[in-house]
């Protein structure tokens, strides 16, 4: 085993008991890695970004075309002017910075959401139901009854009753009621997802370590 | 005194009486009745006890008797007469019942007198006491003597003689200095007086008055010796004689024996007068006309307090003696004869106080002869308001303040004015005296300081200023003087106050002794008030001071209360003799509130509640044991248990290399790639964190695998995250990519794959990269290694907008389990080709692949225990928490 590999081996052990000590309490051992894996991936994500993005932009100007280098450094001269924001008397100059930054994401994020989940969505719950067979109708009548379940359950449109008291329509109280249960039933299985990622995480890790110990011990 | 009851009436007499004063039935029982022979008493051994006085009275009636032996109609019946101690006054008395002395008939019928016919001859001579008034009638009228040489009875030698007159001394003290205003303004007022006559003279047995005879004739006689001269001395005047002795009444304290008056013989006239003057009630009986000779003598009576039936008196022209002091005596203001400045003035004023008294309570005085209309006013006035002060009026001493300390007086001449007390030792007299006489005699019950006299000296200007007020009279309803009876006003120490001070040490005869036990010092406040009586209507509230009537009591403050508590007179102050003018019950308590006590008056129910009340508070206040937090040591341990069960068993799993759990392969990851061209570029997209990193590279390894394997596919990794592009080269790694042949495929960094670096921008980054579609069209699969919903969903959307080339190539989502659940949709509506969802799938894509790179099978048993435990562990857990509430519940239910 080179000697690189047997150090990270160590310290990827170590690290992986004192972030299992957390078991215990909040110890010292488990914030000291925790700590540990936030400074080495905040340094690393800095490193990552002046050398993969600024230096790597820098590089990629067009220095022989005047038109591609101004519009080259333009990006570089928002980035400049988002510095601005840690001075307060001349925070405005990252205004416009940011301004673009909101608006290009937002616009982005938009569009990307209508054309790449709203109208896809919709048209794939409609194509869910298979009125061709039994089985696509079942499917795509649950499907259908889940996701309009859902939807009625995020309505929050209501009358005041003759009591006073503020109910919604029957029969969006009872679509509301059934999208409860869809809504239940996957957050139970994103719970789940997530208890398998978590358990998948803790088996590379009790992996790593009997690996670890396996070639320590030469098995 | 012994007394003897009468035998019929029941009422008490004194023991030397022989018959009821009151009904005149015989006391002694030796009483001879008809037909016996009366026993004859000897008293020849009390011959020698009598007195010197008596015997010359004796002695002059003997004289006397013999010289009426001259004048048969008038001859005494001396002979009949006992030999007893008053054998000489019986002789006397028997004289004459029907001529009046002259003494009285000049007071005031005596003009009548004139006019009716002389005596008949059966008519008796007067006693020798009043013949001694009746001489000087027929002897030329006298000159007036000088009013020094009358006034002064003073210098009486036998006080004791006068007995009856010094009784009247003792009624008119205050007349006793009287100037010798005699005249016919003193007739007046006797005429006056003889109005208040009521009870008829003739009803009067001479025989019942027989013992005063006889002492007014031993009292004569007793006096003789003391005038050398007493025919000389008498008054050439009868009318003016006469009455001297009457002008020596006034002076309290002279006995008119002193001075030799003719006795008059009418001695049989009526004296019942005398009888009421002891205080003898006669019964009433129908006045006959009364004779000219007889005077009406009734107002003696009511100086006796004795108020009988007024008749009409008739009338009385106006005698010719001066009787101005007597009519002063009536307190009338006499204008005409303004009287001298001499301290006889001073005791008219009490004699005034003493004749208002006289009027008749309720009967109106009937009518009268003009004539003595006007002598009368002054009776009109008694007891209705006071007489004006006048000048002329002599006894108005306070008026006229002549009797003023500033003023003494002129001439003062000293009077004795009790000097009956000088026989209080002389046992025989008393015995022999009458009741009402023996008091005389007695000690004088008021005294009378010169302190108490003060008061006067002071009433003199208060009265000018003051409302006239009524004289002091006597109670007209009990005939008693008043105890607010003005006194005189002495200077200390001066002789005239001594002299008056002997005056009213005279006691008091009973129907005088109405004055209050207690003659305390009048203070000059009281003085000018009415007395109290009740039933009198002089106690009108405008009378009052205007000082004593502020210090009533409000009515407001003694309202209720007033009308309820007894009457009280006041004793002494400014408000004696007034009664019930102060409250028992002190002034304004019935304006203070009430007072209330500040014990509480509570029930038991209440103060049951008290109770509760306070332990309630209490309570409140106490401070409550804190129940102890609920051990939480058993989480821990839970914890720790079900994380060494978990360790332990992944650890065995791991360790052992156990991959006892199925898998179900699936061929849709074989069926994609295997419709790919040879040697396609594969964009792979490393979206993930470092914590993601063994799940995605178990994940991620049958697919890079298959695709190198299988169609030697290049890979570009452009990772959107910082830490992205150092995970590229731990994917190729721990999939065996990089690694060298045999153990892996040998791949190379910028040979088989290039790691693009991080994509900046998130969702714009990815639509820049996305954008041009001339490095994204070389790329034959997309695959997306991602651990987050949200940017794996920006690379679909952005893959998805990028057009339709880009769209249709193939998207493979590398997802962790957890953001599987999420992107499924996205490969069920066809924007994405296949999402490996986790281990799981990447374990049947693995079975496919011959079991290569092989972590998702290492992963998969050991997965499936740790899912096993899991799900265990949650219904254990369940289990547990059911028993739980199962238990509260039956513990609730106990």
């Amino acid at each position: 085993m080179p000697l690189i590999e047997f150090v990270s081996a160590i310290v990827g052990f170590v690290l992986t008991l004192m972030v299992f000590s957390y078991l215990i309490g909040d110890t010292p051992l488990f914030r000291i890695a925790v700590y540990l894996f936030i400074g080495v991936a905040s340094g690393y994500a800095a490193a990552v970004i002046v050398n993969d993005v600024l230096l790597a932009r820098l590089q990629s100007l067009p220095l022989g075309d005047p038109a591609l280098l101004v519009i080259g450094l333009i990006p570089f001269l928002l980035a400049i002017t988002l510095l601005a924001k840690l001075f307060p008397r001349v925070a405005w100059l990252g205004n416009f910075a940011m301004a673009v930054l909101v608006g290009v994401g937002a616009a982005t994020a938009l569009a990307g959401a209508l054309t790449g989940t709203l109208i896809p969505q919709a048209e794939a719950a409609v194509d869910a139901v298979d009125p061709r067979s039994l089985t696509g109708l079942a499917g795509g009548g649950v499907m259908l009854i889940g996701t309009a379940g859902t939807l009625a359950y995020f309505h929050f449109g209501a009358k005041r009753a003759a009591d006073g008291t503020v109910k919604r329509n029957a029969a969006v109280e009872a679509l509301a009621w059934v999208g409860r249960l869809f809504i239940a039933v996957t957050l139970g299985v994103v719970f789940a997802g997530v208890y398998t990622a978590a358990l998948t995480a803790l088996i590379e890790r009790l992996n790593s370590l009997m690996l670890f110990i396996k070639s320590i011990l030469g098995l | 005194m012994a007394e003897i009851r009468c035998p019929n009436c029941g009422k008490e007499n004194p023991d030397f009486l022989d018959f009821c004063q009151f009904c005149q039935t015989p006391l002694a029982s030796e009483v001879i009745h008809i037909g016996e022979e009366p026993t004859k008493k000897k008293t020849d051994e009390l011959e020698q006890i009598l007195p010197d006085w008596l015997k010359e009275i004796r002695q002059q009636g003997v004289e006397e008797a013999a010289n009426e032996t001259l004048r048969p109609q008038s001859k005494p019946k001396v002979t009949e007469e006992p030999p007893d101690l008053l054998a000489g006054l019986m002789s006397q008395a028997d004289s004459d019942e029907e001529e009046l002395p002259d003494w009285l008939a000049d007071i005031a019928p005596a003009p009548k007198k004139e006019e009716t016919p002389p005596p008949p001859p059966q008519k008796e001579e007067p006693s020798s006491f009043f013949a001694q008034f009746r001489e000087p009638e027929a002897q030329p009228p006298a000159k007036p003597q000088p009013p020094e040489e009358e006034t002064p009875w003073s210098g009486l030698v036998e006080p004791a003689g006068g007995e009856l007159t010094d009784w009247f001394g003792q009624e008119e003290p205050s007349a006793a200095p009287f100037p010798q205003e005699t005249g016919a303004p003193a007739e007046d007022w006797m005429k006056d007086l003889s109005a208040f006559a009521t009870e008829p003279p003739s009803a009067q047995q001479p025989e019942d008055l027989s013992w005063l005879r006889d002492l007014e004739a031993t009292s004569k006689a007793t006096e003789e010796p003391a005038a050398p001269k007493p025919e000389a001395a008498l008054p050439p005047s009868a009318s003016e004689e006469d009455l001297d002795w009457l002008t020596r009444l006034g002076a309290a304290s002279a006995p008119a024996f002193e001075e030799p008056a003719s006795v008059s013989p009418s001695a049989e006239e009526d004296l019942s007068w005398l009888d009421k003057l002891g205080g003898v009630t006669l019964p009433e009986e129908p006045a006959p006309a009364q004779p000219a000779g007889e005077e009406d003598l009734s107002w003696l009576d009511k100086l006796g307090g004795v108020t009988l039936p007024e008749e009409p008196a008739p009338a009385q022209p106006a005698g010719e003696e001066d009787l101005s002091w007597l009519d002063k005596l009536g307190g009338v203001t006499l204008p005409k004869e303004p009287a001298p400045a001499q301290p006889a003035a001073e005791d008219l004023d009490w004699l005034k106080g003493i004749s208002a008294t006289k009027e008749p309570p309720t009967e109106p005085l009937p009518s009268q002869p003009a004539s003595l209309e006007e002598d009368l006013d002054w009776l009109k006035d008694l007891g209705i308001t006071a007489a004006p002060p006048s000048e002329s009026a002599a006894p108005a001493f306070a008026d006229t303040g002549e009797l003023q300390p500033k003023e003494p007086p002129a001439s003062p001449k000293p009077f004795q004015t009790a000097p009956l007390s000088e026989f209080l030792g002389d046992e025989a007299l008393r015995d022999t005296t009458p009741d009402w006489l023996k008091e005389a005699l007695e000690e004088p019950s008021m005294p009378t300081s010169a302190a108490s006299l003060d008061w006067f000296a002071e009433q003199a200007k208060p009265s000018k200023e003051t409302p006239p007020t009524p004289p002091q009279p006597f109670d007209q309803t009990q005939g008693k003087p008043s105890a607010s009876t003005p006194a005189f006003d002495f200077p200390a120490g001066d002789s005239a106050t001594q002299d008056l001070d002997a005056l009213f040490n005279v006691e008091m005869p009973d129907w005088l002794k109405g004055e209050p036990e207690k003659p305390e010092a009048p203070q000059a406040e009281a003085a000018s008030l009415p007395p109290f009586s009740e039933g009198e209507e002089s106690l009108a509230p405008v009378e009052l001071p205007s000082w004593v009537q502020a210090m009533r009591p409000v009515d407001s403050a003694i309202s209720g209360t007033a009308a309820s508590v007894d009457m009280v007179t006041e004793q002494d102050g400014p408000l004696a003799g007034f009664r019930g003018v102060i409250p028992l019950v002190p002034v304004g308590s019935s304006l203070r509130p009430k007072a209330f006590s500040l014990k509480l008056q509570a029930s038991e129910e209440q103060q049951a509640a008290a109770e509760l009340l306070e332990q309630m508070i209490a309570l409140e206040t106490a401070a409550l044991s804190l129940k102890p937090a609920a051990v939480i040591s058993s989480q821990r341990v839970l914890r720790w248990a079900l994380s060494a069960i978990f360790l332990l068993v992944l650890s065995a799993v791991l360790w052992l290399g156990l991959q006892t759990m199925p898998v179900h392969p699936s061929s849709r990851l074989s069926d994609i790639i295997a419709s790919l061209p040879e040697a396609p570029a594969v964009l792979v997209v490393v979206d993930y964190e470092p914590a993601f990193a063994g799940e995605l590279e178990a994940s991620a390894g049958p697919l890079l695998d298959q695709l190198a394997l299988s169609k030697h596919s290049t890979f570009d990794f452009i990772a959107t995250s910082p830490n992205g592009s150092g995970l590229v080269e731990r994917l190729m790694l721990h999939t065996n990519l990089s690694k060298p042949f045999p153990a892996g495929l040998g791949y190379r960094a910028g040979e088989q794959y290039f790691n693009l670096g991080f994509l900046p921008g998130g969702a714009a980054g990815a639509a820049g990269f996305v954008g041009d579609p001339q490095k994204l069209s070389r790329y034959a699969v997309i695959a997306i290694l991602t651990d987050n919903v949200e940017t794996s969903r920006t690379w679909i959307e952005q893959l998805e907008a990028a057009g339709a080339e880009i769209a249709a190539k193939p998207l493979i989502i590398v997802s962790s389990a957890q953001a599987a659940p999420v992107l499924q949709p996205y490969a069920a509506s066809g924007q994405a080709n296949l999402v490996v969802n986790g281990l799981y799938d990447a374990a049947k894509y693995e079975a496919l692949n011959v079991s290569r790179p092989g972590l998702a099978r290492a992963y998969w048993d050991a997965l499936g225990f740790g899912l096993m435990m899991a799900v265990a562990a949650i219904v254990i857990g369940g289990a547990w928490n059911l028993y739980l509430r199962f238990r509260a519940g039956r513990a609730e239910t106990e």
